[in-house]
């Protein structure tokens, strides 16, 4: 009995260990959650849930950056499934958006859970498709040209440029490595200036980074808004994913640290200017994102002039940080778009007074977003930061990148503060007609999303201990976290017992 | 209601990041851990940002809080280039006290909290007390003396920024009603002179012909504040009779005037360069779509030309 009993577990590790198996498990599992008789139903949510969290079991991620991009990305997409039904069904009075996001969702984290070149760009290949479907979603249901148009846009601008670098990397691999070894084992001569170029700039017009930076403002906010969080949380990482997976081939070292430096510096300050001046509150976190992003390659670049493996883990966990409040804010602004039936900053402002908790919940992403603690983006900003001072007596071109960060950051103020006046403004404006409640439902996922990104910053620590032993900020800070944390749950429950209240005399 | 709510959340968030860093400050000064000094530095820089939002969402003395997005590149530059740098440098004797001066102007408790001087003073102290581990760190004491110096150190910091900011208080909120006075549509040489010859009969009355303006949605100042304003000016400025008031204030008018001048120029020199961005933009756009649709229409042609010559071959 023993015996077979140790037979069965040996049995069921194999299987755990079996990629192919998980994966197809996960994807049979979001598609009988997908079943029209039961996909807003209990069963549906369920088997969809499973479906994602089985993606964690996926062993054998090329790297940490990967893994961590997989765990955020599995969380973002646990709560978008459960979000997107109510909002479907709010603003296009049919559940048809869910099989997509799903599908969409499902692709882009087998981008990140794959090992094989083959592999990824099969997955690559079709999240951008399920991304040009979505896009054009409103174009679909809604005959909205201007969805078209973002549509064709993405297209050109950020499909065939990544897909010309993904097949220059195939050709250089050779098919028979591509489907054999393992992405960290081939090794495909990038070394001609024109091909690293040509490359970097396929990957650069993912991530939305100069050149190719303008399809994303109207892609990302013309999407409906659970798509315009998977896009801007996650999909945008796939381009950042992509440098990082170039950086570790034979590749012309100078050519690339001036493309990515000068391009990352460029945007970084761009998109954050731009976010500063727009009026809608989409646009405006489009453009965020691509200031974003650019930080995040700037990193990378400096990877590149230091050899230094902080430069890798600083990019890894700013992407981490983005992919949750970036996530949180465009599910805020669905649900603003589906309370409101607004977009216009000028005429927002008065959120706050009919659902006070989910202006408290994007106070939280908003303040994450300045690296406030213990949200993961604080985590983002300390790596950041120290490891760009440790190099700054190296090379002027540290101190450069630490002016544009610096400006960065002083922008990501003035727009986070003007998307926070979507929620709230000191003149009242009244906006009580045509509001609809039904908006309310989504709230809890916002507020859930918001906890698990609180939870990853202690969790990341984990997960790095067991890579990177010598990344000691982590577990320096943990003991400031951990003061941090209990400060913030008191801060909480006060909060909640002060809107509480609040209700409670509103309603008496 | 839901607004004290805000508030509350607000002070909350600085009550945790005002401990937290107090705690990582006098971690990292016990264990002299350059990499918590950072953190602590850090966590000083987020205060700052978190006060610029709560200045201007909350409305509390609103001017400062472009002040602070400006002042806040400046102080994370001058923190990691140069206060960064372990142990006591020549440096620091410039760059320490304009770093104090710059955190005392950013997070001044008259900025943000009318109400109670306890937590302002809580999160000034604990923003300098961030920001000087590194300076005791190469001092070489026992950690309980390194802890003693450096809160004699933060003390000390703290009595500059903060008397430096109420010393500068007055005339920073002078420039800041001069700026927004300068904005609104008067004729500015008018504004200079009753402002340079201290004149308060005439000051009035160019405060008493702003109330036949209409006052622009985005003025800072109300036209009752501004009168108030320039009449205490005045009155102040009528005291003050001795030439170095004097002069101070013509070149304070005239750094004011510059800086409207600069600020107007500025503003329509982004205006121009975004305009010519994005019309590039839209013409790259253009071309790369025609010339993707070239090569594709092309290489169809060419395909299908190839295919019909192979055929009839």
């Amino acid at each position: 009995m023993a015996l077979e009993l140790g037979g069965v577990l040996e049995y069921v590790q194999v299987l755990l260990n079996s990629r192919e198996l998980i994966l197809a498990t996960s994807i049979a599992l979001i598609l009988l959650g997908n079943i029209p008789a039961i996909r807003e139903r209990v069963p549906g949510y369920v088997a969809r849930v499973a479906g994602f969290l089985l993606l964690v079991l996926i062993p054998g991620s090329v790297s940490p950056f990967s893994r961590l991009l997989l765990l955020s990305g599995v969380s973002v997409a646990v709560f978008l499934t459960l979000y997107t039904p109510k909002y479907s069904r709010a603003k296009y009075g049919s559940p048809s958006l869910i099989p997509l996001v799903d599908l969409f969702a499902l692709s882009i984290l087998a981008v990140f859970a794959s090992s094989r070149l083959i592999e990824l760009i099969t997955f690559w290949l079709v999240a951008e498709l399920l991304g040009f479907f979505l896009i054009a979603y409103d174009y679909l249901v809604k005959a909205d040209r201007g969805a078209l148009l973002a549509a064709v846009k993405y297209l050109l601008f950020s499909m065939i440029p990544t897909d010309v670098s993904l097949f220059v990397i195939l050709a250089l691999t050779g098919f028979s490595d591509a489907v054999h070894l393992q992405l960290s084992e081939i090794a495909p001569d990038l070394t001609s200036p024109l091909v690293t170029v040509l490359v970097l700039l396929g990957f650069f017009s993912k991530a939305a980074v100069f050149p190719f930076h303008f399809w994303l403002p109207d892609a990302h906010s013309i999407a409906p808004s659970p798509a315009s969080a998977l896009l801007s949380g996650i999909m945008v990482k796939m381009g950042i994913y992509g440098i990082y997976l170039v950086e570790s081939y034979p590749l012309s070292r100078d050519t690339a640290l001036a493309t990515m430096f000068l391009s990352s510096c460029l945007t970084a300050i761009y998109g954050g200017l731009q976010a500063s001046v727009q009026s809608d509150i989409k646009k405006l976190l489009a453009y965020s994102t691509m200031s974003h992003t650019a930080a995040m390659a700037l990193l990378l670049s400096l990877y590149i002039l230091s050899g230094d493996s902080v430069f890798i883990d600083a990019a890894a966990i700013y992407a981490v940080a983005h992919v949750f409040f970036k996530s949180s804010l465009f599910m805020d602004s669905g649900f603003i778009e589906i309370l409101t039936g607004e977009r216009n900053l000028g005429k927002l402002g008065y959120v706050y007074l009919y659902a006070p908790a989910e202006s408290l919940v994007a106070m939280v992403s908003v303040l994450s977003m300045f690296g406030m603690p213990p949200a993961v983006g604080f985590l983002a900003k300390v790596v950041t930061f120290v490891s760009i001072s440790y190099y700054l007596k190296y090379s002027w071109l540290y101190v450069l990148a630490l002016l544009v960060i610096s400006v960065k950051v002083a922008l990501s103020v003035v727009y986070s503060v003007k998307y926070f006046r979507a929620h709230i403004e000191v003149e009242v404006k009244s906006g009580s007609a045509g509001l609809d409640r039904k908006a309310v439902e989504l709230i809890p996922y916002m507020a859930g999303l918001v906890a698990v990104s609180i939870g990853f910053t202690f969790a990341i620590g984990t997960v790095y201990e067991g890579f990177y032993s010598e990344l000691k900020v982590v577990r320096e800070v943990f003991p400031v976290l951990a003061i941090a944390l209990l400060m913030f749950v008191l801060l909480a429950f006060y909060l909640l017992e002060l809107l509480r209240r609040t209700r409670e005399s509103g309603e008496g | 209601m839901p607004l004290r709510v805000l508030e509350v959340a607000f002070l909350g968030v600085r009550l945790q990041l005002s401990i937290a860093s107090l705690a990582t400050s006098t971690l990292s000064t016990l264990s002299s851990s350059y990499t918590l000094a950072e953190v602590a530095a850090k966590l000083a820089l987020t205060l700052v940002a978190v006060t610029a939002t709560e200045v201007a969402l909350l409305g509390y003395n609103r001017g400062r809080y472009p002040l602070i997005v400006l002042a806040l590149p400046l102080l994370t530059l001058v923190y990691y280039y140069s206060v960064a740098i372990p142990g006591a440098v020549l440096a620091d004797l410039i760059l320490l006290p304009v770093l104090s001066l710059a955190l005392g102007l950013c997070l001044a408790p008259s900025s943000y909290l009318p109400k109670g001087p306890l937590l302002p003073l809580l999160s000034l102290f604990s923003a300098y007390y961030a920001i000087t581990p590194t300076k005791v760190l190469g001092l070489g004491f026992d950690p309980a003396y390194r802890v003693l110096w450096h809160v004699v150190l933060s003390l000390a910091l703290m009595a500059i920024g903060f008397a430096g900011s109420r010393a500068l208080r007055r005339h920073s909120e002078h420039a800041l009603s001069y700026l927004s006075y300068l904005r609104i549509p008067l004729s500015c040489p008018e504004t200079l002179k009753a402002l340079l010859f201290r004149k308060s009969a005439s000051a009035i009355k160019v405060a008493k012909r702003l109330t036949s303006i209409p006052k622009p949605a985005e003025s800072l100042v109300s036209v009752r504040s501004l009168t108030r304003e320039l009449t205490s000016v005045s009155e102040f400025t009528e005291r003050l009779t001795s030439a170095p008031a004097e002069l101070m204030y013509v070149a304070l008018a005239k750094i004011v005037s510059f800086v409207a001048e600069l600020e107007k120029t500025l503003a329509e020199s982004v205006r121009r360069a975004s305009l010519t961005v994005v019309a590039v933009e839209d013409y790259m756009e253009r071309s790369l779509t025609y010339s993707l649709l070239l090569i594709g229409f092309l290489s169809t042609v060419a395909l299908i030309t190839y295919a019909i010559i192979t055929a009839l071959r």
